[in-house]
């Protein structure tokens, strides 16, 4: 399935960059796999670019695409994706 | 048949300039700081700055400000030298004393030239480039002063037609200490 997800807000499998609206517009950048941090953009950084999982609809890292942005307590953390089966 | 379904603490909405999940948490910068590395967390929403994102798709990524063009957010254009006027009577311009920024007569040197750096985004000296605009005491003091470039809080302002010269973080503006129309005037 590509095109926009509405419920979600976010296209599907179309890599996307994470950008503060703070003054200098730094990224977010998925760093050695595990934290999630804000840096200067390099477009072509692949750590910088994210995607949305149509089947798991998570948010996964571009470069490592076995992981998807997760919350553990006030932290986030890119962690392999928790799928279930039913 | 299988189908895959994410848990709760996995599943992020982008909606209206907040990335957000099912319990309404949504990613902030901690400590509020927009700086190199700091840390990408979750908290309740309040609508600060350092909560908002905007997803920008690669193909779709606009090209970074080049020389001339203008900074619509800083009010300035990228790399176009110009000079620091006051208002007051003398109209002296903002020059430096050392690292210390005062009003002097216009003189044509270098030190009375200033530029908008987009990499930085703060306003250098064209006397030294490697420098900045900077308040001194770490954004908390009234001084002006260059320092090294780092694109902190206290080096961040933009031009604002109505108030002049704002600080991005603080909303204070450029002023001429006491309002003293003298030559070398801290500001």
């Amino acid at each position: 399935m590509k095109g926009l997800n509405k419920k979600f807000g976010l296209h599907v499998n179309r890599p996307f960059f994470i950008v503060s609206k703070m003054w200098m517009n730094r990224v977010a950048e998925c760093v050695g796999a595990s934290n999630i941090v804000l840096k200067t953009l390099v477009r072509t950084n692949k750590g910088q670019q994210f995607y949305f999982d149509g089947g798991t609809k998570t948010i996964k890292s571009n470069q490592w695409k076995d992981r998807s942005i997760t919350l553990s307590g006030k932290n986030l953390y890119m962690t392999g994706t928790n799928a279930r089966w039913f | 048949m299988t189908t895959t379904n994410a848990r709760w603490f996995q599943l992020w909405k982008n909606e209206k300039g907040n990335l957000v999940n099912e319990k309404g948490k949504v990613l902030e910068i901690q400590g509020h700081r927009d700086r190199e590395n700091q840390n990408i967390g979750v908290l309740e929403k309040d609508n600060g700055l350092y909560q908002q994102w905007e997803v920008i798709y690669v193909d779709e990524m606009p090209k970074e400000l080049k020389k001339g063009d203008t900074n619509t957010m800083f009010g300035l254009d990228v790399e176009r030298p110009f000079f620091v006027v006051t208002t007051l009577e003398s109209e002296r311009y903002v020059d430096l004393i050392g690292n210390n920024m005062v009003i002097k007569t216009p003189n044509s040197f270098e030190s009375q030239l200033w530029y908008f750096d987009q990499k930085s985004r703060t306003i250098k000296s064209m006397r030294s480039k490697n420098m900045s605009w900077d308040i001194a005491g770490n954004s908390k003091g009234t001084n002006m002063a260059v320092a090294a470039t780092n694109s902190y809080e206290g080096q961040l302002f933009k031009w604002d037609g109505e108030s002049g010269f704002v600080n991005m973080y603080d909303g204070r503006a450029l002023d001429v200490q006491g309002g003293k129309d003298e030559e070398g005037n801290n500001v």
